[in-house]
């Protein structure tokens, strides 16, 4: 079923690339997760955690890190100074989950959008990706009362808790189709959480989405081009006519670095 | 939440097992009777029973749901934002039912889980202000010393993890170079959001992936990105007359910064730690300091182990600016200056029993002391911090005009003394790093000058049989004028290899001291100087080449630091009262090792090794007797001094920011061996003639420390404990008898902060004390002694509260007064729409007029009493802006 959808998604692209369909919305709730993830599955060690905000509209919902909706220009009257101390604070936002998915972009589907240097990439999905199992068990959750539920999804099983107290059937990352928000979702083995650490409503923040401005490709494509860039950044880089002057040297050692960095890097989210 | 969702009727099965099957379905409208799609529609077994199965409804605003229960009835409810919930018990058989929602204003449960009191991110741990600030709590000092892992010395030293701070941030920016106290005790609570440790922070950041760093910086995060705050105070008491008062403005932006204050009161508020400087030097690094030393005092009273409010009789006037800006490209100039006047009086009296091998000698002082300062100190800093180039410039001018007066009565004597003893330093400090080719150049140079022209005048004259052929006389005059020039230039490369960074490097340095120093003895208005046994007039040359490695290792846990300087140095002293001039060449080798390994994310352990030699300057070296206080006289008429010390240190850290728990344990042993002894000879009035005699000696020392803190958020109550031991034995030359001395001092404190409850706070400090001491196999007395603070302090609405500080201290050995109590009262009253604070404070409430302490060194036990500040009252009044 999801391959036809898949199917369907890809023989629908060049059409939707020419339609150039825009959408837009106003958020009007704010929730934050917190995401825990152990990048390396050997090592119980290497557990580390971020920010994650889903903005919820009328029709459509944002996900993405918090450090790159810091640098989004619908915050950016908001937008908060941050300390430099040294080199690794500075620059582009530091996060490890440098995408967004917008739920109900287009109706009934989701986009999965992820910037690789230059080009703005955008996969489309149908949102009906999950076959969720109720289970009895409740228990409570950041301050709410919630409902256990279980699906698999990508290669790994799920567990969710989710609260009849914020009827909005949706979830972090791709998560929804819930009847209500989900407070709180894991993987079985504990490599992937997100527990809700916020929810409020907010100002209204308008919304808007254009196609145009993205490069609509297939989720098969877009994961290439992504571990193709993770694994050597720099050639990619170059692609786009932008060079780093290294010396041999330096250039060695950073590509070594890169790639004990990608090998370390082995316990990606969506596994399938 | 209006999805779209053209096809969605999600289904569910709870179990595999075949249960009949009933579905419900329909269609839900508004009241406009509009579609509603998105809308989710749950069944359970009953209002409050878990979801047996659930849709979401369509474009069209259907839903179906298929129910797989043998239940009877079935409650179905259908919930969208912005209606009222919809609910039913149907049973549980197929049918079709149509709902219309009502639009509600009903808000949605809005959460925030608050964010860990203390969050780790790398290497930098957040405390939460908020978390640990209470109504009482007025500047960042108040909140920082509640928090886990940190604390403030009483002199206003931060330490976290028991090792001092490096680095005082404001927003990233180090405006005050070590005297942050400025910042720590002015900047509001109210306007920081987090306090953050940064760990293993390297300061200059080109060196970041190249040298680590195991010290610690703190950093200010303030709420706002333009902070413009500031205090005005003032406030006026009884009796005597009593007045304070304070305005600090500063500003806080991301190109400027500046804190200025003025500050003046007599009411025992030492301000002058406001302006105490921190900064740490740098790594295995010999700096001249150019900190005010003086040759010649007057005799002092040791002052109370307690806040300087209930004894310090002052009257003092601070000024501070300190500015900073961000020039062009991250190019910051940096101006502290500041301005100390103050007159302090301190009188009591002190008892004094020298114990000998074959005596003891009692002696009784009634002294009345009266001290003038006046100091100019100033900093200009221009500095280029960035990952590609470093560049500070550090200029410095100091002066100390200071001087003092003292009146001793003894049993049998008046004793004036009259002493002036300013000081006046500067020093140039630069240093650069700057990338060329593969690697960082570096180069440094330190220059400085200092002086100081001192006298001291005792009437009547002192050590007449040493004088004046054992006539009494009229008055002692001590004269003595000093010089120090010092430059120290070297450069390098630093160069990362791998794990690895060397950084070798060669520098020259010179150090060039003059001392000239006459005693006078004044009798029937003629000075009469005795012979050159009483005089010095002395050039010390000493300069050293070095060549230093240092190399650097990072790896996974691992960080090790070997430091290899070689040096050659060389002393010359011309002495103009000595025939040969005096001359030592010494080849050195010192290393310094360092070695750290984080054992998991809460365990890091250390060790240290380090080897140095220690040749002092003029002050341990000049062949004519000075009189350094009324009454000691000393000289060095010995060889340089030479030590050669080992120190090992082992240190084991615990820090777990989930559960707020941090402890730390080191353990220090030391051993010098030094090619001098000294000798304090006790004359008969008590007068200690001090004298250098060469004798090979060693002196052992072990420190061992242990300190553990915890926050308890339920409770908001945060536990630190401390205990500190150490062993000192060395010897000692006692009236022309070698004996071994050992010092055992142990110590444990308790410290407890804790919000009771709204309306009550508390917090408790106690501090017991053992010190034991042997000499030649001889125990003395062991010393106890207590102290214990409590502070209750009652908030019986949110803008006022009312506290009680109560102290208490204990001694064994004197024989009166060995209690001695106090009581502070205090009400504060806030109006929060003007930002007032009134405030009205009764100190010392129980009169207690007195304080006894005691202390000692090898041969002496010294009772001390001191004359306290009496019963006062005071009101003030404080704005913010």
């Amino acid at each position: 079923m999801k391959y036809l959808f898949l199917l369907i998604s890809l023989l629908l692209m060049p059409q939707q690339g020419i339609a150039q369909k825009s959408f837009s919305d106003e958020f009007k709730y704010k929730a934050i997760y917190k995401l825990t993830y152990q990048p390396d599955s050997t090592d119980a060690n290497s557990v580390r955690s971020e920010f994650m905000i889903l903005y919820l509209g009328e029709k459509i919902s944002r996900f993405s890190s918090a450090e790159r909706s810091r640098g989004d220009s619908i915050l950016r009257h908001r937008k908060r100074n941050r300390l430099e101390f040294t080199g690794r604070f500075q620059g582009a936002p530091q996060t490890k989950f440098d995408y967004y998915v917008f739920k109900g972009i287009p109706e009934g589907e989701l986009s999965y959008t992820r910037k690789i240097v230059k080009d703005n990439f955008r996969y489309v999905q149908d949102l009906d990706l999950f076959n969720w199992e109720i289970q009895p068990e409740t228990k409570e959750v950041s301050g709410y009362q919630a409902q256990k539920a279980t699906t698999n999804f990508s290669g790994r099983e799920y567990t969710a808790w989710f609260t009849s107290e914020i009827p909005i059937p949706e979830g972090p990352h791709k998560f929804n189709g819930l009847p209500e928000l989900i407070v709180e979702i894991r993987d079985q083995k504990d490599h992937y959480s997100f527990v809700l650490t916020e929810f409020k409503e907010i100002e209204g923040i308008p919304f808007d989405f254009t196609t145009k401005d993205y490069n609509t490709t297939n989720q098969r494509k877009c994961k290439e081009v992504v571990e193709k860039y993770n694994f050597d950044p720099f050639a990619a880089m170059e692609r786009y006519g932008m060079k780093i002057h290294f010396t041999p040297e330096q250039e060695r050692e950073a590509k070594k670095e890169v790639k004990e960095k990608f090998e370390k890097y082995n316990n990606l989210f969506e596994l399938k | 939440m209006k999805f779209t969702i053209s096809f969605i009727l999600l289904f569910l099965v709870t179990s595999a097992a075949t249960h009949s099957q009933t579905s419900i379905s329909g269609k839900i409208l508004n009241n406009a009777g509009e579609n509603l799609n998105g809308a989710s529609v749950t069944i359970s077994k009953d209002s409050s029973g878990a979801i047996l199965a659930y849709g979401i409804s369509g474009g069209d605003g259907d839903f179906r749901i298929k129910v797989n229960s043998e239940a009877d009835t079935v409650f179905l409810k259908v919930s969208y934002i912005g209606y009222a919930a919809w609910t039913k018990q149907l049973s549980n058989a197929d049918q079709q039912v149509d709902v219309v929602l009502t639009e509600s204003s009903e808000e949605l449960k809005e959460v925030m889980v608050e964010a860990r009191i203390i969050q780790q991110h790398g290497d930098t741990l957040s405390f939460r202000v908020s978390a640990f600030k209470n109504q009482k709590d007025r500047v960042i000092a108040d909140v920082l010393k509640k928090m886990p892992g940190i604390e403030i010395m009483s002199g206003g030293q931060i330490r976290y993890q028991g090792e001092p701070i490096q680095k005082y941030y404001i927003e990233g920016l180090d405006l005050l170079e070590g005297r942050y106290s400025l910042a720590n005790n002015n900047i509001s609570a109210d306007d920081v959001s987090a306090v953050q440790i940064l760990e293993n922070h390297q300061p200059v950041k080109i060196l970041d992936s190249l040298e680590f760093s195991e010290r610690a910086s703190l950093n200010i995060k303030l709420k706002k990105q333009v902070t413009v705050s500031g205090t005005a105070e003032v406030g006026v008491g009884y009796s005597p007359l009593l007045w304070r008062t304070k305005i600090t403005p500063m500003i806080f932006t991301k190109k400027q910064q500046a804190i200025v204050t003025y500050q003046s009161n007599n009411t025992g508020s030492d301000v002058s730690r406001e302006i105490r400087d921190f900064s740490i030097s740098d790594f295995g690094r010999e700096e001249f300091s150019i900190n005010k030393r003086d040759w010649l005092g007057i005799w002092q009273l040791s002052p109370p182990p307690f806040r300087q409010e209930r004894w310090l009789d002052n009257n003092v006037h601070l000024g501070s600016v300190n500015y900073l800006i961000r020039l062009k490209k991250d190019v910051d100039l940096k101006t502290n200056i500041s301005y100390l006047n103050d007159f302090q009086q301190q009188i009591g009296n002190t008892r004094t029993r020298f114990f000998t091998p074959t005596d003891t000698i009692d002696l009784v002082e009634n002294t009345h002391n009266e001290l003038f300062i006046n100091t100019l100190q100033s900093k200009f800093i221009l500095e280029r911090n960035t990952s590609d180039n470093y560049f500070k410039n550090e200029l410095e001018v100091n002066g100390f005009w200071d001087s003092q007066r003292g009146n001793i009565m003894t049993r049998n004597a008046a004793i004036q003394q009259r002493l002036s003893n300013p000081f006046s330093a500067i020093r140039n400090n630069l240093r650069l790093l700057k990338p060329v080719g593969k690697q960082l150049v570096t180069f440094r140079s330190n220059t400085g000058y200092t002086e100081s022209n001192q006298s001291l005048n005792v009437n009547p004259g002192q050590f007449a049989a040493l004088l004046n052929q054992g006539e009494p006389y009229a008055e002692t005059e001590q004269v003595v004028t000093s010089s120090t020039f010092f430059t120290d230039n070297s450069a390098g490369f630093t160069k990362g290899i791998k794990s690895v960074t060397i950084a070798p490097e060669v520098g020259f340095s010179i150090r060039k001291q003059q001392l000239e120093s006459r005693l006078g003895v004044m009798d029937g208005g003629a000075t009469t100087y005795p012979n050159a046994d009483f005089r010095n007039k002395m050039d010390f040359l000493s300069s050293r080449f070095y060549f230093t490695s240092s190399f650097n290792y990072k790896k996974n846990n691992w960080n090790i630091r070997l430091l290899t300087p070689l040096n050659y140095r060389r002393f010359e002293i011309e002495d103009a009262f000595l025939e040969d001039a005096r001359e030592l060449n010494r080849f050195t080798f010192e290393p310094n090792l360092f070695i750290k390994k984080k054992v998991s994310a809460y365990w890091e352990s250390s060790i240290s090794a380090i080897l140095s030699n220690d040749f002092r300057d003029f002050r341990n070296t000049y062949n004519g007797f000075i009189l350094s206080n009324y009454r000691n006289i000393r000289r060095y008429n010995s060889p340089l001094p030479e030590s050669f010390s080992q120190a090992y240190n082992g240190r084991l850290s615990y820090r777990n920011p989930l559960n707020s728990i941090f402890a730390s344990t080191s353990y220090t042993y030391a051993v010098t061996e030094n090619n001098l002894l000294y000798s304090n000879q006790v004359g008969q009035g008590g007068a200690i003639l001090f004298e250098a005699f060469e004798q090979e000696n060693t002196s052992i020392s072990h420190n061992l420390n242990l300190e553990g803190s915890k926050h308890f958020n339920k409770i908001s109550t945060t536990l630190k404990l401390g205990s500190r031991y150490s062993l000192i034995q060395r010897e000692q030359l006692l009236n022309n008898n070698l004996v071994e001395v050992n010092n055992h001092n142990l110590n444990f404190s308790l410290g407890l902060e804790s919000d009771v409850s709204d309306w009550l706070s508390t917090s408790y400090e106690g501090n017991l004390s053992f010190l034991q001491i042997a000499m030649a196999g001889r125990d003395f007395d062991e010393i106890r002694s207590q102290q214990h603070l409590l502070d209750l302090s009652f908030f019986p609405a949110g803008n006022q509260y009312f506290s009680i500080a109560s102290e208490y201290y204990y001694n064994n050995l004197s024989e009166e007064n060995r209690n001695s109590y106090f009581l502070n009262l205090e009400y504060h009253y806030t109006i929060e729409e003007r930002k007032i604070d009134i405030t009205a404070t009764w100190n010392n409430v129980l009169g207690t007029d007195e304080f006894v302490s005691v202390s000692n060194n090898e041969f002496t036990y010294v009772q001390s009493t001191y004359r306290l500040r009496p019963s006062q009252l005071l009101v003030g009044l404080k704005f913010s802006f």
